[in-house]
């Protein structure tokens, strides 16, 4: 086929620019990125757009349907519960405890477990050794049942269950980038960077790191997932945020009374969980798949 | 062989005692009346001997050894686990090599979908949606519950489905098929996870083997796909499966905690619940102890079951990959 490029050599993207032109091909991949860029703006300004206040309760309209259901009003989107709080504003601003809540947890973790993991992998011997034994004693303990301990020591409450969802998702983060560090470190172009006298400084920044975002990517999808699920198991417990808050969970675990009477305040903010997730899910697979293809 | 043995145990214990540590150093934090002399380490030395000799404290809320009431309910959740494991097995494995085998096909798109779903369902909301549908609307199982109140069957291993059959009882097998209704919605709530993890392995695994050489050399003597399935791509797809397994078993105890407070199934899960609401400290701590050393416990068992049947693995140990 004939070259019709006028220029002599060939623009090549760098790694990361060709995983995203790679992403970009992948069709459902965005339709879930655009979502996900819409959940965080909804969390956002979500006090601005709800039609009702967080504490709004409307004495003339309990147990009232969806609009789109017989008895359904359209004041009143998604219908109400049994103290006759709008559903949808309640899910705006419980966006920002489960969804907002869930997402700076995990960003400190990954700041803060990346420098452990990235401290530790680089150094070795009995520094490392202690370090990776005590991850692994964390991680035996399933999250969850990590979180639990640590609000059965502070008590409950929603600030308690972001710092015990943020204790248990440390390690994790820590252990993954730990991981993807100490094999990198091992291999042949590193042992070639370092007998070019670069410090470790320079062989992090140029050697290691630009080769372990897919361990950032497929680790933080996880975290955030974990998250959001156990913020909401919390709630539901009764151990996470208390009623007033309007957090997905918490908000389950008041309808469980309501399951035969008006089943839409049990299936609607239980979809506002599943879909979150499943965005989420969606796009950290897509943009895993295209980093690993675009690194090749 | 024998050496891996003790390296692991030695792993384990190590583990243990760490955990005994933090476990230790909370309960300083929190419990009174633990007579604290001021000296850390005379402390932790009686706490440990307490704790080796099976004392875990008594419980405030029920007056009875921390020890007593865990064994008494340790059962109900374990049954509840071990069915989710072997559901997940049952359906995991065949939809695995259905997806792996269709790879990139309608028949894979599909089963990776609802795997996708599986992966995103909040256990307690997905309780509740089965509660709703099967339970209220269709009837068809009971609500909650472990048996039917109708029936007394004497306590003799703490599992139900064993208990009823071994019971004298005349309307035993009633009680029997009484408690695997109770089961079912539990079960199929708690088995979303490992079933989703069994269909992932389990469809890499075989879309790796079916790719090899001696698969073709199969297909060559003209066995058909079912025959090298049986005789050949499950025997390699399958050992790699076994360690995911055991590691999702702490997970899974954990949503088995949630599931039974939605279906108040008389589980460790309600009860921990309760006892962090009652401040019952010696209650959490021994709970917390004890969930965590039996999920350590199930992973080394793993890990030997795993050296045990995969010979691969076995040469790894020996260094001969």
């Amino acid at each position: 086929m004939a070259n019709h490029n006028v220029f002599r050599e060939d623009h090549i993207r760098s790694p990361l620019a060709h995983s995203w032109f790679l992403y970009q091909q992948n069709t459902i991949g965005m339709v879930a990125l655009w979502a996900l860029i819409f959940i965080l703006i909804l969390t956002v300004i979500g006090p601005w757009i709800a039609p009702y206040p967080m504490d709004h309760k409307d004495v003339s309209a309990l147990l009232k349907a969806p609009s789109w259901v017989e008895h359904g009003e359209v004041h009143f989107f998604l219908g109400t519960d049994d103290l006759g709080r709008d559903l949808l504003s309640q899910i705006i601003y419980g966006a920002q405890l489960t969804f907002g809540g869930a997402f700076l947890t995990v960003f400190l973790a990954l700041v803060i477990g990346s420098v452990i993991g990235i401290i530790g992998g680089m150094s070795s011997g009995m520094q490392a050794s202690v370090l990776h034994h005590f991850l692994d004693t964390l991680l035996s303990i399933p999250s969850l049942l990590l979180a639990i301990i640590i609000i059965s020591v502070l008590g409950p409450g929603y600030f308690n269950t972001l710092l015990a969802v943020f204790l248990a998702l440390l390690p994790l983060f820590t252990r993954a980038v730990y991981r993807a560090v100490h094999d990198e470190l091992n291999k042949e172009y590193i042992i070639a960077l370092r007998l070019d006298g670069a410090t470790p400084l320079r062989i992090l920044r140029y050697g290691i790191l630009p080769n372990i975002v897919e361990t950032f990517v497929s680790q933080t999808t996880r975290a955030l997932t974990s998250a959001i699920l156990d913020i909401t198991a919390l709630g539901f417990l009764g151990l996470g945020a208390q009623r007033p808050l309007p957090e997905w969970g918490t908000m389950l675990s008041d309808t469980m009374e309501l399951v035969f009477l008006a089943p839409w305040t049990v299936t609607l903010p239980g979809l506002a969980i599943l879909i979150t997730i499943l965005i989420i899910n969606i796009v950290g697979e897509g943009l895993r798949q295209a980093i690993l293809k675009g690194m090749d | 062989m024998f050496i891996y043995i003790i390296r692991r145990l030695n792993v384990f214990v190590i583990t243990l005692f760490l955990l005994s540590v933090v476990a230790f150093l909370l309960q300083r934090q929190v419990i009174t009346d633990f007579v604290n002399t001021g000296n850390i380490l005379s402390d932790y030395q009686r706490y440990i001997l307490a704790m080796l000799s099976g004392n875990f404290g008594t419980s405030l809320a029920s007056g009875n050894p921390v020890l007593t009431d865990i064994l008494a309910i340790f059962p109900a959740t374990l049954e509840l686990c071990l069915m989710a494991f072997v559901v997940s097995i049952l359906i995991g494995i065949p939809c695995g090599i259905f997806a792996g085998l269709s790879r990139g096909g309608a028949v894979d798109y599909g089963i990776m979908t609802i795997t996708l779903m599986g992966v995103s369902v909040p256990a307690f909301w997905f309780a509740m949606l089965l509660m709703m549908f099967f339970s209220l609307h269709l009837g068809w199982f009971p609500v909650s519950g472990r048996i039917g109140l109708l029936y007394d069957i004497p306590v003799i291993t703490g599992f139900n489905l064993i208990d009823t059959l071994l019971s004298t009882k005349p309307y035993k097998y009633e009680a029997f098929f009484d408690s695997l209704l109770h089961l079912a919605l539990p079960t199929l709530v708690l088995a979303t996870i490992p079933t989703t993890e069994v269909i992932r392995q389990v469809r890499a695994s075989i879309g790796e083997e079916m790719d090899k050489n001696y698969i073709k050399a199969a297909q060559a003597k003209g066995l058909n796909t079912f025959q090298i399935i049986k005789r050949h791509g499950l025997r390699n797809a399958l050992p790699p499966v076994i360690p995911s397994l055991g590691l999702q078993f702490g997970r899974v105890l954990t949503t088995a905690m949630i599931t039974e407070t939605v279906f108040s199934w008389p589980g460790i899960g309600p009860w921990m619940v309760n006892s962090i609401y009652l401040e019952d400290h010696s209650a959490i701590q021994g709970g917390m102890l004890f969930i965590a050393a039996f999920v350590l416990l199930a992973n080394m068992a793993t890990d030997l079951l795993h050296l045990l049947i995969d010979p691969l693995k076995r040469n790894e140990l020996y260094g001969k990959s």
